[in-house]
Order: structure tokens, then sequence, then C-alpha cells
């Protein structure tokens, strides 16, 4: 049983991702569905239900079966947990694609990446292919019993109980457009090279996800550059921990970075947003640094005036604290998923894979990156019309050398 | 299929680039149009001095106007008087004035806000003593001194103490305001209210606080005896004041214990049985049952009254009975107790 912060879970604003896997043949959504149910008995951990207490909400076994959806026009729309049996998840299919759309609360990028392949696979055997499980490669053999580590909530196995939450930062700009109307969101997708880019990254010294970083940064920049009263542009950096910290767990288990430039302290050549964006990135993942910076969050929840409030209470003080600490303060997020390796046997049946981030309340664009035999494939979700900072990005790629395939939609 | 203005490739599908709605034109003229383009790139915006040092010429101004206009005082005063008499008040509101508004500013960056706002607080104190002395020592200065001091105390002991425990804060805090309360009834001319307030002040801490400081095995019965005692001491000291002694005995003490001795007994038996919080909660309420018999009995008892027990302790004794088997039902029962952990955890 999981006590969740319920105010970031709220169902009309539930922070949303999507991973994305572009096979070689047309998907049938009853195999898939067959699949589902496979491969739901190895993962019993999201196949569970959200249901309120008096003082948390809590996640329960959920014994209805997982419906799979045909795919809509918007990636990450909301989502109907009534008509979803109220799972925290939905797998849609669409032609060649199949998409995993979950929340937070289930799991984090990584833990449903594993999901996805070993879904994958599954559904590759039942049309017939033969595809030997990899766990080292995020292919779980689905006949092997779950592991007692893999519920676990690993926040509370490495986080110290003696450092405080930490102060709240200034707002950070936040691009303004004309809103869609709800539950729409556009998307455009930028495809490139891995290697290209790895290349260009490598001449500021800087990493894959550090350079998108710092491009995304500028762009930001730029855009705000014509707006007055202008504000710190931070891009939030989703970390995952396991790569840090020994885990099995499938539980949430990431944190954020926050890369900032500050306009007003006067114009930034790119090569000092590269800067920035690197020591900014190597000093948050220090081991040390990485514990400071969820141990606040853990704390809070371990508080006991917090814990003591009521679900009603505690969802609208929260939503509060979670608009002041988590989306006020960061201008966009890109989350980038970094490699994406398949056992060979499997490889030539998927063709690409994309990632997306639903964008929140307060910032109206999120990023997703994802590499996939050296296709790079970099998406950006958006509820405003405006595509401004997509368009910043992208054209900077250009000007650097990289060259970009742009297509809109999932 | 590339688009001339942001120099990316387009998807075959795309009529139109989705970065800047420019149609989609064919690859030859890419090249021609892209240095085009790249010649009327947007130059960054000049750099702006945002931040300005406003604070030390704040502080030479207020310096300035205040200086003067204790001159032009002094001046008027000797000048008119030959001395120094009416003057001195609105000198000594000019002094508070300086030290308020220059004082926090000027050293903002060396102190904690709370030294700040407490030098302030001192300040203002020091200038209700000065005027009281100007106009013959009526003491209600030291009034205002004595709340100063234990407000200041009050705001700062918990920002400044990092090392202390919130219970040791609370601790002091707590012994501060007994002696500020002590303070104030010596000062309008002993009383006896603030012998109440202290001992309530200890009652309070015993309630609250003890259990802290207790080791954590036996922290809830040492606890409730102390209570006990605490509560039997405070309610002779109030009989003692209001001279009804023997009240004690026959009324306040077995009250007193009738209330405890129950809650002695939940903690002395929960503790043995090994119960789960619904364990502990059913004998609390079956404790609150008795307690309320017992003191109904005690009651009629003093007051000489014809029946032993009336309506209202029957209907509270009925419905924690009712409550202590509910909750006895659910520490015996594995399911319900799973489906109310899972609904009531904290």
């Amino acid at each position: 049983m999981a006590n969740l912060f319920p105010a970031i879970e709220r169902f009309s604003a539930a922070p949303i991702y999507r991973v994305q896997a572009e096979l070689d043949r047309k998907v049938e959504s009853q195999i898939l569905k067959e699949a589902l149910d496979m491969c739901l008995k190895r993962f019993p951990y999201f196949k569970v239900r959200l249901k309120k207490g008096l003082f948390w909400a809590y996640l329960e076994s959920n014994r209805k079966p997982a419906v799979v959806w045909p795919d809509g026009p918007y990636p990450c729309a909301g989502m109907d947990y009534r008509a979803n049996n109220h799972y925290l998840f939905r797998l849609r299919c669409r032609e060649n694609a199949v998409a995993l759309e979950a929340l937070h609360a289930l799991t984090d990028g990584g833990g449903s990446m594993v999901f996805l392949k070993t879904l994958v696979a599954q559904y590759l055997r039942l049309c017939g292919e033969k595809i030997e499980p990899d766990k080292g490669l995020g292919v779980w053999d689905i006949d092997e019993e779950p592991d007692e580590e893999e519920f676990a909530d690993s926040f509370l196995k490495y986080y110290n109980k003696d450092i405080k939450s930490l102060g709240i930062k200034s707002p950070a700009y936040h691009f303004r457009g004309t809103r869609h109307r709800q539950d729409v969101a556009s998307v455009i997708c930028g495809q490139m090279s891995g290697r290209q880019v790895a290349e260009t990254a490598r001449n500021y010294g800087l990493s894959v996800t550090e350079y998108l970083v710092a491009v995304y940064v500028r762009a930001l920049l730029n855009v705000q550059g014509r707006t007055k009263n202008r504000r710190p542009v931070r891009v939030s950096v989703p970390v995952n921990l396991r790569n840090f910290f020994p885990s099995k767990s499938m539980r949430n288990f990431t944190n954020f970075i926050l890369c900032e430039a500050d306009p007003r302290l006067g114009s930034y050549r790119f090569e000092d947003i590269a800067a920035q964006v690197h020591h900014t990135m190597r000093r948050g993942l220090i081991k040390n640094n990485l514990i400071k910076s969820f141990s606040g969050n853990v704390n809070s929840e371990k508080n006991f005036l917090v814990r003591a409030l009521p679900l009603g209470l505690k969802t609208v003080i929260l939503s509060l604290i979670y608009h002041f600490k988590g989306e006020n303060q960061y201008s966009g997020s890109l989350s980038n998923l970094g490699v994406v390796k398949l056992p060979p046997d499997m490889e030539r049946f998927v063709e690409s894979f994309s990632c997306y981030l639903a964008p929140n309340t307060v910032n109206p664009t999120n990023c997703g990156a994802v590499c996939y035999k050296d296709k790079l494939v970099v998406s950006f979700t958006r509820t405003v019309r405006e595509s401004h900072i997509e368009r910043e990005f992208f054209s900077f790629l250009v000007k650097q050398g990289v060259k970009v395939k742009v297509k809109s939609g999932s | 299929m590339y688009c001339v203005r942001c120099g990316v490739e387009l998807a075959e599908k795309e009529g139109f680039c989705p970065l800047c709605g420019t149609k989609a034109y064919d690859p030859d003229e890419v090249a021609k149009l892209l240095s085009e383009c790249e010649g009327k790139e947007r130059q960054p915006a000049p750099e702006r001095a945002t931040v300005r040092y406003i604070k030390n010429r704040y502080v030479a101004i207020v310096r300035f106007c205040i200086f003067m206009s204790m001159l032009i005082l002094v001046i008027v005063n000797l000048s008119v008087n030959g001395g120094l008499n009416w003057s001195l008040y609105p000198l000594s509101v000019l002094a508070l004035l300086w030290f308020c508004m220059i004082f926090p500013v000027k050293y903002s960056h060396r102190f904690h806000p709370v030294i700040l706002v407490s030098a302030c607080v001192g300040a203002a104190s020091l200038f209700l003593i000065a005027i009281d002395l100007l106009t013959g020592f009526g003491r209600w200065s030291l009034i205002a001194l004595y709340s100063a001091a234990y407000a200041c105390l009050a705001v700062s002991l918990p920002l400044l103490a990092k090392k202390l425990n919130a219970k040791h804060i609370i601790t002091i805090l707590a012994a501060c305001a007994g002696l500020y309360l002590f303070a104030l009834d010596f000062e309008v001319g002993f009383k006896g209210w603030s012998l109440y307030a202290a001992c309530g002040i200890v009652l309070l801490w015993c309630f609250a606080m003890l259990p802290l400081y207790l080791n954590k095995s036996y922290s809830a019965l040492i606890s409730f005896i102390v209570d006990t005692l605490a509560i039997a001491l405070f309610l002779y000291l109030v009989l003692m004041v209001n001279g009804a002694e023997d009240k004690f005995f026959s009324l306040a003490l077995p009250i007193a214990l009738s209330a405890c001795l129950p809650a002695i007994l939940t903690c002395g038996v929960s503790k043995a049985a090994r119960f789960s919080v619904y364990g502990i909660l059913s004998l609390s309420s079956l404790s609150a049952a008795i307690a309320s018999l017992l003191i109904n009995l005690f009651i009629n008892l003093n007051l000489k009254a014809q029946a032993f027990l009336n309506q209202w302790s029957i209907i509270t004794a009925s419905c924690c009975l009712f409550v202590a088997a509910f909750l006895f039902a659910t520490e015996k029962s594995k399911k319900i107790k799973e489906y109310l952990n899972k609904k009531l955890n904290i």
C-alpha cells in the first residue's frame, strides 16, 4: 500500500506522459489486449487503481480488466478513469504504433519503458515471432515471479531525514500563448541522427542531454527576449535515480535538476548557456546532492502535520505547494530517456521509439527525447497555438549543422 | 522538402512547416533562401543594468532629515527656553525613528532579521522607559519592557537556536511565559492571578511536553501518572486560593482520579496485551464510559442527590461502550482491520 501526494494527481491536470513504439507491422488490438493481460501478471504494481482514504490516496489492486484504446488525435489527453476501469495507465494503438500513457503516481519513464518493451515483445511472440527475454535490455520474462523490491518506494530507502525542505525559487518565465481548448495538445517531433547530435554536443564538452537542455534554454531565452518583465528561464531535467542508487523498484524513482539562465543579468552566448547547464548538471548529479534534492520532499511527506491533514484539505494545500515549488519554478521540462536498446532478435521488428510529456497548467510546452537505432526523436507537446519555442529549438539545431526532420502530430 | 525559414526538413505529409507555418518549398530553392534568412538574424538585446544601489542613498537622506530636525529642535528650545526641556520628547521620538529606519536597512546583510527586529523592539521599549522617566517614572513602561522582551524571545529563540530541539524551545518559552506573568503580577501589586496562569502552564506542559522527554516504552504510562498528580495539585491550589480545601478530598480528588485512573489502567493493559491502535482506542472508550459514570456518582454523592446516576452519564457511557465494542471487534477481525488501516492510514 502506498501513500500518494494527491495534489499532483488531480485527474483534471494529471501529469501524464507517453512512451510509444512503432513496429514494422499493423498492430492488432485484440492480440495487444491478450499480451497486456499476460504482462500485467508479471507487473502487478501496474494492475492497480487509486483509492481515497481519510488522510491519503493509495493504490489498491484492480480486479477489472485493462482496456486497449484506439489512439486519438492528441497524445497525453486527460484520462477518463471510469471508462479505463480505473487503471492509471492507458494503452493506445494506431496503425503500427503502440503507446503507453501513464501517471507519475504509477511509475516513471524508466519503469514505463521496461513495461512497454516487455509488452511489445509479448505482442510479437503472440504474432509468431521468437523473442527471448533479456532483463538487462528491459525485456523481462513474463513467467518470472515479481520481486518484492519492485514494489518498494526507493525514496524511503535513500532519503536523509536531517534534510529539511528546500526553499522556493523565484517564479520562472512561462510562455504565454493562445490556448487550445481543453485536452488538446499539439505535437511537433524532430527526428535527427543521435550520432550527429552527440558529435555537436562533444564540441561544447557536453553530453547529449546537456546539449539538448542548453538548446532548450536558449530557445526559451530568445522567445522571452521579445517580452517585457523578464524572468529567469529554468528547464527541469528529470533524472533516473536508478542509475545512481541501486534499486529494483518499478515505482516512480526520479528527481529533477533545474538548469537556469537569468536574462536580467544580460544576454547569453550559447557557449555561456552550455557551460552553465553543464556545471549545473554535473553538480546536481553528485550523489549527495541528489539525496539532498529529494530528501526535503520525503521529509515533508513524513511531517506529522502534513500526515494528519484530511485528504480534502491536503489536496488544496498541496496543490498550492506543488504550484509554487513545482511547475511555477521552471519554464519547461526536458526528459531524455536516453538510448533505447532491444535484444537483437526483437530489434528488427521495432522501427522507432518516442516519448511525450504532457504540458502542465503553467507551462504550455514540454519536451521529451529518446534515441533508438541512431534515430533521436525530440517531441514537443504544447497546449497553445504558437510554436515559437519549437521553432527556436529546431532551427538552432539546423544552424549547428544537425539535420532535423520535423513532423507534426504523434 | 525543407522549410526555407527554419531550415528543417519536413516530413512528406507536411504541406506547411509546423514550426512557422511557411509553405513547404522545393529543396533546390533552400540554399538560396537560407542565405537571405541568415542576413536578417536578430541582434541580441542590449544588456540592462537592472540592479540599483538605492540603499546608501536612502540611508543618507533619512539620516540627513532626522539630523536636521533634531538640530532645529535643539536650537529652538535653547533659544526660546534657554535649556533643553520640552524638546527632549520629540528628540527621543526622532532618535527612535532614526534607529528603526536606519539600523535594519544598513545592517540587513550582517545580522539575522530576527536580531534587527528585536533591536527595534528593544529600542522602542527604551524609548517608553525614557518617556516614563521624563514624566516621573510611573513604572508602566516596565510592563512594556517585559512584554517586548518576551515577544522578542518568543520570536527569536525558535529561529536562532538551531541546535535546540522544538521541545526544548517550547519548554524554555513556557518557563519564560510563567516568569513574564509573575513579573506582570508583581508590577501591578501581586494579586495572585499569575499563580493560576503559571500552574496552568505547568499543567499544559505536563500534558503536551512531558511524554516527549520520557523513555518511549513507558512514556504514556508515566506521563499519565504525572498528569494525574499535576491535575490534583492544580485543583488543590485553586481550591486553596479560594478557601475551599475541604472540597478537595470530597469532590475534586475523586473526580480527578475517576478520569485519570482508567486512563492509567488503559495504558498498562494495552502495553501488557500488545494491542494495536484499535485495541487501545477500545480500552480508551471503555475508560471514558467508566470515568463518566464515576464522575457522575461522586458529584451526586457530594450534592447528596437522590439518584446515584443521571441521564447524561448513562447516555455518555452507553455511547462509549458501543464504540468500545466496535473497536474491540475491529481489533480481533483481520479483514476489518486491514480495510480501516488502508482508509485511515496516516
